[in-house]
């Protein structure tokens, strides 16, 4: 009534001069514009440190075509099979002893650091500190420390895989601790529960689709990541690829790639079948289970999984009461059991221990793996982890500097290379945007295809074909980065409410001002959160490149593990986590600005 | 007010509670005794401080002045093991229901024995057999030993609810407080959850503290009415047989004098009747 009181009164002329003909800069328009300039800045000058132009890919074809000429067919002798083979069981069980360990590390360090259940402000920084660091140094450098340490050979790998997993794990699991409904906690206090009654009941019951969820997954990261480990001596089917990589037999190279790409696919459709079948929708990292990949950022796997949850559970309090009959009588005991039954849910998660468990006793008999010295090194670790504090400055070289200036370089232009490629091809492999079911499959199976393969396999295959460098090394950061961002694109596009659109074709608009006008504004703030993941993913994968000789600090890294420099290692691992830190300081920024 | 001769199990003297240092004063000089056995309703608006009070009378909240004295335990001064010692005796009913939705109904029973046992329980199978069989008969008397062993978040709402009750009834409690038991439920399940509430209450001889808005649900079962505004008592006064309508609307005029709240309240409750 007010409203159109107003209206009436106003001046309609007076009205129309004072409407600007252009949006007005308000603080958030400047704050997005400064944003995208910096980061657009910021690619051009990492370009041109790595001295590479966006076509570097077209020039060096004439490389690449020689190269694959001497690939051409893959090829595994019949005597490496069945080593192959051990070296693919190997990796399996570092994934899984890995996941065992960091999962086992991470409860404890997860429900430290939540503020749900730790007062103590200290107590919960240093656990912070702690996952944050774990998550920073990624698992090829702390595998070529302990290599260094424990000998070449899996040990090493599963260390490495176990401690880097805290990063991640420790996160999920506090975010999990963190996101519980505070209701039933209250419940269970109010019954005059001791609080580890109440931690147990009210707090650990909540978590526990998210630890499994996040368990299942990353054993699936961890077969990807150990995959590589080989590389540096730390056991697994990256033996393989160093030792045909050493003795130039490229056929073989890329006979045992493919082999790594195929187990890769196979473990992620198998975490996945297992994540689907043991939690149904509540699986946060499998939303699209039906395109056969993965959906992943840290933010996104935790709303997603708290809101269907909390969904759920809406929908399971709104639905109509209506059968209950008007007086409620007391019913029969007689026929209830006091064991729970083996209901389909109970069923399901006995399984999963079962596995768990056959897993962990063939680990025992595995050739390979020796579990007795895995314990011994157990107890080795922190004593390794002190060697590693640099006593001094002295690594503060000039060539440490500028290796870090390359590395951080290389992160900005792959990133930004890869995001150049994977927008417009994310709107092909999304399914609600692509013009139609064979390009969206089409897209998607490609993204599959290219996610697989590891960076550094990529970095090893460009390196024979481009020669060695920062160039060759963001090359092949970009071409891996691209495959993941696609997905994560595609699946935020997808996310696009058909509202919206529908109002936007209405008006006669026509397929592609569909996706403009329609889809894109809907997406973007999503797009820019994703780019600023994998923008800190590019970078702490920017930072192993140089152990194949692909640019970067991991030269650095690599050569001074060589000379059991332990003190330039660790000073190289403090800058690599002082650098993420800021990045992920600076991301959750921006995101607070986009939102 | 009654001519109980029952000993007092609940006193509070002169309860003050300032939230936001002392910006919001959500409840102010609140002084009451109860009887034991006695059903007690608290009425008033959203807002007025009844969830405040009843939570100072377990210790989820502390008082900024004032004493509360449970079942002969000073509340305010109450720490650790004395206070799960007290709220092993005073049973709480949430609006929420606060139940774990993953757990079966039986485990969330088991729960409220959790206070009588040593250590954390994961899994009925943890529970001694004989809480076992008085979980289920506890499931029995609200009605649903058939579904005992259902995933909790899989019932209705009024069905978590009787859950919840069978919870706080295991821990055998001296005193209930539920605190807007059915706000969150539809008119008739309501009547049935109130029903079942007092019903095992009074079978058990339990004290009953509990905080309601609307005024007509308090009177079915209340012995005796406490009506709270802006954290003061306005209304303290024995439910006999004479209510009737005027006396009813007498009680909300005591809750909300200027009648803005109860208008803004009736409209709340009666929705999508737009005049054509």
């Amino acid at each position: 009534m007010s409203l159109t009181a107003d209206v009436a009164h106003a001046d309609p002329v007076r009205l129309l001069g004072s409407v600007p003909l252009r949006a007005p800069w308000t603080r958030r328009r400047v704050v997005l514009a400064l944003i995208a300039v910096g980061f657009v800045a910021g690619a051009i000058w990492g370009l041109r440190r790595v001295e590479m132009s966006l076509f570097a890919l077209v020039e060096g074809w004439p490389e690449t075509w020689d190269l694959v000429q001497r690939m051409w067919p893959p090829f595994i002798p019949a005597e490496d099979r069945s080593q192959i083979i051990g070296l693919l069981v190997d990796t399996f069980f570092m994934a899984f002893l890995g996941t065992f360990i960091g999962v086992v590390l991470s409860v404890p360090l997860g429900l430290l650091a939540s503020r749900n259940v730790t007062r103590n402000p200290v107590i919960r920084g240093v656990s912070r500190g702690v996952i944050a660091f774990a998550r920073a140094v990624p698992s090829l450098v702390l595998a070529l420390v302990f290599v260094r340490v424990f000998g070449i050979g899996p040990i090493a790998g599963i260390l490495a895989l176990g401690l880097h997993s805290i990063g991640f794990c420790g996160k999920l699991f506090s975010a999990a601790a963190d996101n519980i409904e505070l209701g039933p906690r209250d419940g269970v206090a109010s019954t005059g529960a001791s609080r580890g009654q109440e931690l147990l009941t009210g707090v650990w019951s909540q978590m526990i689709p998210s630890v499994i969820a996040t368990s299942l997954y990353r054993v699936e990261i961890n077969f990807r990541e150990g995959s590589l480990i080989g590389l540096v001596g730390g056991g697994g089917i990256g033996l393989a690829i160093r030792g045909y990589q050493g003795n130039l037999r490229y056929q073989e190279l890329l006979g045992v790639t493919l082999v790594v790409i195929v187990a890769v696919i196979a473990m992620e459709l198998l975490s996945q079948a297992a994540r689907r079948t043991i939690l149904g929708d509540s699986d946060p990292f499998g939303k699209r289970a039906g395109h056969g990949g993965r959906h992943f950022t840290l933010s996104g796997a935790l709303t997603g999984a708290f809101l269907r949850e909390r969904r759920a559970k809406r929908g399971a309090a709104s639905r109509p009461a209506a059968p209950d009959p008007a007086p409620i009588d007391a019913t029969t005991t007689a026929d209830v059991p006091l064991a729970p039954p083996w209901t389909r849910e109970r069923v399901k998660l006995s399984a999963l221990s079962a596995a768990v468990a056959v897993c962990a006793i063939l680990s025992f008999v595995l050739p390979d793996i020796d579990i007795g010295r895995l314990v011994t090194s157990l107890g080795d670790l922190p004593s390794t982890m002190w060697r590693l504090v640099p006593s001094n400055l002295d690594f503060w070289t000039s060539q440490i500097r500028s290796d870090l200036v390359e590395t951080i370089a290389m992160g900005l232009a792959a990133t930004f290379m890869a995001m150049l490629a994977a927008i417009p091809m994310s709107f092909l492999a999304a399914s609600n945007v692509a013009p139609n079911r064979w390009v969206f499959r089409a897209t998607r199976f490609v993204m599959i295809l290219i996610r697989a393969t590891p960076e550094l396999v990529l970095a090893v295959l460009f390196v024979a074909a481009l020669g060695l460098g920062p160039r060759t090394g963001t090359l092949a950061l970009a071409v891996g980065i691209f495959g993941f961002s696609t997905r994560l694109f595609a699946d935020a596009i997808e996310e696009a409410r058909s509202g919206p659109r529908e109002g936007v074709v209405s008006t006669g608009a026509t397929r592609l001002q569909d996706t403009v006008s329609g889809v894109a504004p809907q997406v973007w703030p999503a797009l820019v959160s994703q780019g600023l993941y994998i923008f800190d993913v590019s970078l702490r994968a920017s930072t192993v490149l140089g152990i194949v000789g692909a640019g970067g600090i991991g030269f650095m890294l690599s050569n001074s593990m060589r000379t059991l420099n332990f003190e330039v290692t660790g000073g190289i691992i403090l800058c690599i986590f002082v650098i993420v830190g800021a990045i992920e300081v600076v991301s959750n920024w921006v995101n607070r600005q986009i939102t | 007010m009654t001519q109980n001769a029952r000993p007092d199990v609940v006193r509070v003297r002169n309860l003050r509670k300032e939230f936001d240092d002392g910006k919001v004063v959500a409840l102010d000089d609140v002084s009451f005794d109860v009887p034991e056995g006695q059903l007690l309703v608290i009425i008033g608006l959203s807002g007025s401080g009844k969830s405040t009070l009843l939570r100072h009378l377990n210790g989820l909240h502390e008082p900024t002045s004032g004493s509360v004295e449970v079942l002969g335990t000073d509340v305010v001064a109450a720490t650790g093991k004395e206070l799960r010692n007290l709220r092993r005796d005073v049973g709480f009913v949430f609006q929420q229901f606060n139940i774990v939705g993953r757990l079966s109904c039986i485990e969330n029973v088991l729960t409220g024995a959790l206070g009588t046992l040593r250590g954390p329980r994961f899994g009925a199978r943890m529970y001694p057999k004989q809480l076992r069989r008085q979980a289920i008969e506890q499931l029995a008397r609200v009605g649903l030993a058939d579904r005992a062993w259902q995933r909790t978040d899989t019932l209705s709402g009024g069905q978590q609810q009787r859950v919840a009750i069978a919870r706080t009834l295991m821990q055998r409690p001296r005193i209930v407080l539920a605190d807007e038991p059915v706000a969150s439920l539809d008119p008739e399940i309501s009547g049935q959850v109130m029903d079942v509430l007092f019903r095992c209450c009074v079978e058990d001889n339990i004290t009953v503290l509990c905080s309601l808005h609307q005024v007509d649900l308090a009177i079915d079962w209340a012995h005796r009415l406490v009506g709270l505004r802006d954290g003061k008592v306005v209304l303290d006064s024995p439910v006999d047989g004479s209510i009737d309508h005027a006396r009813i609307m007498e009680v909300y005029q005591r809750l909300d004098p200027t009648g803005a709240k109860l208008a803004e309240y009736a409209v709340d409750q009666q929705p999508a009747r737009i005049p054509a």
